[in-house]
């Protein structure tokens, strides 16, 4: 659970060709997510998935290495999950771990912002997005992976996959991305005060 | 038998640190919900009723009573640097919430919730959901619960006990804004005040009762012998107020 996801993963852009904010101040604010490449930009009538690949081209080096320090620290959340010594309750086991550190690397390479995780015990590991009142849940256990989306009115999808189809073919991400056709996240723009969501 | 809670009342889910959170760092729904695995399979949790925590001032005070025991609890074990227990705030959803889980979920095959006193507290009442023995991936079921509740609770109340103002930051401030918005108490005033005047009564009747200290009590009181206390005592009380009084001869 985190909800101030929005504001961790933001990443501002210039303008192109821009080193500094415009006059006005205004920046583009992007916020990319699981499956932020769906849905064509009518409003801009630019293919969103476009417009992802133009501003990342725009700001390597910085959604590196925020994907990269971010990633790290899920590396310990994960690693601290497999040694808590006072509640064995809530400690995983190692295959868990393995099969999440893998899913891990897979959204990593496939520059996903970096979930929050938490646990229901030995057996699992459960990666959470948030974005206003809608949330993707992973939850990752030795062999399985499950992927839960919600909204404030619904579980809008569940899909359950086995560990190894993710691992194997990146089979997973694009299955997640067309889970539901309803599931629409559209890159918002705006100034740097806007609320900055991805609408389902 | 146990208390039947209606599908439109409030219930609320109390928040302590740490141990609704990951890692003590941040909100963690399968942390706060804490859902614990009875040997029969079935998943329980605590949570308080309106009916007998009937303003934020009440519930809040069961909060902060839970944590003070917990932090009786490690202190009693005499830990090195134990954790402080400190309670945070509460989350509202109705028994409804609960209920629709084995509808909503072709995984649940049993959920409802009852009032079940536990520790002398009233207010308490217990959450059970069962999930189908052929399930092939339990832990996502388990993760799609957490989602549906937590999709449907509103809050979080939150609440400084006496005592943990020093705790800064308090992390209270860590707490989630639920997906439904704030809580908001939708009782008439007048409404509001009966049920506390309900409340009063009905506890105070509770308190000077015989079975609230047992010599050697249960932990639990079901609803059904909650109620027959209540009624022992008002009869107690009608017959003293009736009764002759003892002839002077």
């Amino acid at each position: 659970m985190h909800t101030p996801f929005i504001q961790q993963q933001t990443l501002l852009v210039l303008n192109s060709g821009s080193e500094n904010p415009t006059p006005s101040g205004a920046v583009r604010a992007v916020n990319d997510t699981y499956s932020a490449a769906v849905v064509p930009n009518t409003a801009s009538g630019v293919p969103e998935q476009l417009m992802v690949r133009e501003t990342f081209s725009s700001v390597p080096v910085v959604w590196q290495s925020q994907i990269v320090r971010e990633y790290r620290e899920l590396g310990s959340a994960l690693q601290e999950l497999t040694e808590l010594g006072q509640n064995e309750d809530w400690k995983v086991d190692a295959p868990v771990l393995g099969s999440a550190l893998n899913v891990a690397a897979n959204l990593m390479a496939n520059r996903y912002p970096a979930p929050q995780v938490f646990t229901h015990g030995p057996q699992s590991v459960v990666f959470n997005w948030s974005s206003g009142s809608n949330e993707l849940y992973l939850t990752i256990s030795a062999d399985k992976v499950s992927a839960l989306i919600t909204t404030p009115q619904c579980i809008a999808h569940r899909v359950d996959f086995l560990a190894h189809e993710f691992q194997e073919s990146g089979m997973f991400l694009s299955s997640l991305r067309s889970a539901d056709s309803n599931l629409q996240v559209r890159l918002l723009t705006g100034t740097v005060s806007d609320p900055l969501e991805p609408v389902f | 038998m146990r208390g039947r809670i209606a599908d439109q009342d409030n219930l609320f889910r109390l928040s302590v640190f740490p141990a609704s959170f990951q890692g003590a760092r941040h909100f963690a729904l399968s942390k706060f919900w804490n859902f614990h695995r009875l040997p029969s399979g079935s998943y329980v949790a605590s949570v308080m009723w309106q009916r007998y925590a009937p303003t934020e001032v009440y519930l809040h005070r069961c909060g902060c009573r839970t944590a003070a025991n917990r932090n009786e609890k490690v202190q009693s074990l005499a830990r090195r640097n134990p954790t402080r227990h400190i309670y945070c705030g509460a989350y509202q959803f109705t028994a409804n919430a609960i209920r629709r889980l084995k509808v909503d979920l072709p995984q649940v095959n049993f959920s409802d919730v009852y009032h079940s006193i536990e520790d002398g507290e009233i207010a308490h009442s217990e959450v059970r959901v069962d999930l189908d023995p052929g399930d092939i991936n339990p832990e996502g079921t388990m993760t799609e619960i957490l989602a549906s509740l937590w999709r449907q609770s509103a809050g979080p109340l939150e609440h400084v006990c006496e005592g943990d103002e020093e705790n800064r930051p308090h992390p209270k401030s860590k707490l989630l804004p639920a997906p439904r918005g704030p809580y908001i108490d939708s009782r008439s005033r007048l409404r509001r005040q009966l049920h506390v005047l309900r409340y009063q009564l009905l506890n105070c009747l509770w308190l000077n009762s015989d079975s609230q200290h047992p010599p050697a009590g249960p932990k639990h009181h079901s609803s059904a012998s909650f109620m027959s206390t209540i009624k022992y005592r008002i009869c107690k009380r009608l017959w003293q107020c009736y009764s002759p009084p003892p002839s002077q001869s």
